[in-house]
């Protein structure tokens, strides 16, 4: 139970897969502008990582791996996710319309953002075991959810400032950004003092 | 559109990294070092390069209804290739990029052109618009990578640029130096070329899911 | 002329996946062994580091004890030779820094002095705790044996990383031990 906390701790706030992993920039950029549409995002990311982890993690175990196919796991993974996708769209919109209706615009970003492969190759990289992967997936998207909401918010404070015209848009984005990654990094070594692992 | 000017465009009027804004994870995650920088520039043109040629050979093959998953396949497998050569032959490098190597089956510069450029030109233009902007990518990485390698470790390309008793600022090399770095370049570029913002809109129209990103439609970053 | 709709895009598809593999597959063959030597090199050359005098390095199975008393832990030997004689072992093994895991290479000789230690992977924070990994620091435990090598002082601003080198030091010398009362 402890290594499971301390897995969900350091995936969230130690190594965030946003700003110390640098994966899944392009939706932290380009939809973090409101605090609904971040929040949407975040919930997708998030639900995708983990099913996504679930299929590739079996998929590897038992297909790739014996048979000395590991070279094809690109290949394999994101034809894997983009099918799932896919799928969660089509059942999203038959069965729980509502829930399509708030985050059905984000499901096709999904596929490529970078978050969602990389978690999974790091996953069945790092040699987790099932539970511990899904919980590792898990900590990841609600890292990247935490980092959309901050963000959200810095932003929201950034719209009323009178910025020099070169840093107004993406440059002064990118250097607020710098600033929340430099506050997350005050996190460091924070799990491991927590349960002395 | 003439040849030289294809090539021309991807590495300075619509650079990927500085003007268009795309494929940031690797920009900002192999940095540090300006060698990596250069290294993922290479990495990712090489695949640039042979998917837009392969994917323009078969434009009229690929139906439209599977456009999307033939090009992810068609460009997971170059990545493949090219990291299964650089394992071999360039191992340092190799171990150095690390996951960002597979990952650049997802930098949405090559998804991008596959979709804008290579499926609507011939093989010979896409071949160079796949160069022109693999070498706008490279340039930008590696200038990204030479000024945090400079400022946080003192070295460029490993050689020892400032003297050892200045000591090098370490917060370069860390994420918020890389977001920094990249926030700051982009402001030069903008100072530059403030008052064209066709182009930014052009950016959009290269990702392939402009649907669902706010600046896609709202045409503004 | 629906029905072609329906056929040709899953077809082509199919096509595309089988050609890509196919390919993928002849790529992975013709770079297996190049794959291997380079991996090969790559340890040698690690380990040559580490015993600069010896010629061939032979990997050996791990002893039955690994862990320490701290948690360190160890994880390869490797036998290094200079003209068929034994002169030494090159150990790897890991201990928990500030953030994560310091895995440290050891060399240690017949003796049981150290002959170089060197950290070949960390993430400890940029500046503090990778001072530990520099050449000032780790020169100092060659010639130290397991007492000596314990003794050494840390660095201010990277105890944890200090501590986890010397703790990672502590398991190649459990390993020595074992290896030395076997011979």
């Amino acid at each position: 139970m402890e290594f499971y906390f301390a897995l969900l701790l350091d995936t969230i706030l130690v190594s965030n897969v946003v700003l110390a992993q640098f994966m899944g920039i392009c939706p932290f950029l380009g939809v973090s502008r409101k605090l609904d549409s971040a929040v949407g995002m975040g919930c997708s990311v998030t639900v995708v990582l983990v099913l996504a982890t679930a299929a590739t993690w079996v998929i590897n175990t038992y297909f790739l791996l014996p048979y000395g196919l590991d070279y094809l796991r690109t290949l394999i993974f994101i034809l894997v996710i983009a099918a799932l996708v896919q799928l969660l769209e089509i059942t999203m919109k038959k069965y729980l319309p509502a829930l399509h209706r708030a985050l059905g615009i984000y499901l096709p970003l999904i596929t490529t953002n970078c978050a969602v492969l990389g978690v999974t190759i790091s996953a069945v990289d790092e040699g987790l075991d099932f539970l511990p992967a899904l919980v590792f997936a898990l900590g990841s998207g609600l890292g990247f959810l935490l980092a959309m909401l901050l963000f959200a918010g810095v932003r929201s404070k950034l719209e009323n400032c009178d910025i020099p015209p070169a840093f107004r848009g993406m440059p002064c984005t990118l250097i607020a950004a710098s600033l929340v990654a430099m506050a997350f990094m005050g996190f460091s070594g924070v799990a491991d003092g927590i349960f002395s692992i | 559109m003439r040849a030289k000017e294809i090539f021309l465009n991807g590495i300075v009027k619509e650079n990927p990294v500085l003007v268009l804004v795309l494929g940031t994870c690797p920009t900002l995650a192999v940095t540090t070092m300006a060698v990596n920088g250069l290294g993922m520039g290479l990495a990712t043109t090489a695949v640039l390069v042979c998917s837009n040629i392969v994917i323009s050979l078969l434009k009229r093959v690929i139906p439209n209804q599977v456009r999307i998953p033939s090009y992810i396949v068609i460009i997971s497998g170059f990545v493949t290739i090219v990291s299964l050569l650089m394992e071999a032959y360039a191992r340092e490098l190799y171990q150095a990029l690390g996951l960002f190597l597979s990952l650049i089956v997802v930098n949405c510069i090559i998804l991008g052109r596959a979709e804008m450029f290579a499926a609507k030109n011939s093989v010979f233009h896409s071949m160079l618009d796949g160069a022109g902007m693999g070498l706008g990518f490279t340039l930008a990485l590696t200038l990204i990578g030479s000024i945090r390698e400079i400022f946080g470790s003192g070295t460029w390309f490993g050689l020892q640029i400032l003297p050892e008793a200045i000591s090098p600022v370490t917060i370069f090399l860390l994420a918020p130096g890389g977001f920094f770095v990249f926030g700051c370049m982009i402001a030069v570029v903008n100072f530059f070329r403030r008052k064209s913002d066709r182009l930014v809109r052009n950016a959009c129209m290269n990702c392939p899911s402009i649907g669902a990103c706010q600046n896609g439609r709202e045409g503004e970053f | 002329m629906k029905r072609t709709g329906m056929v040709k895009p899953p077809l082509v598809l199919t096509l595309i996946c089988l050609i890509v593999t196919a390919a993928l597959a002849i790529v992975y063959q013709v770079t297996l062994t190049p794959i291997q030597e380079a991996k090969t090199a790559a340890a040698e050359a690690s380990c040559r580091e580490l015993m600069p005098d010896a010629d061939a390095f032979s990997e050996l199975v791990l002893p039955t004890e690994t862990t320490t008393d701290s948690g360190a832990q160890l994880l390869a030997i490797s036998e290094a030779s200079a003209g068929g004689q034994t002169i030494g072992w090159v150990f790897t093994a890991a201990a928990s820094g500030y953030s994560g895991q310091v895995t440290v290479m050891c060399g240690i000789d017949c003796d049981g002095l150290v002959t170089r230690v060197k950290i070949s992977e960390h993430t400890e924070t940029p500046g503090l705790g990778s001072k530990v990994a520099e050449p000032d620091y780790t020169d100092q435990f060659i010639g130290a044996d397991a007492e000596t090598s314990a003794a050494i002082d840390g660095i201010t601003g990277a105890t944890f990383t200090s501590v986890a080198l010397k703790e990672a030091i502590g398991a190649a010398f459990l390993g020595y031990q074992q290896i030395a009362e076997v011979e």
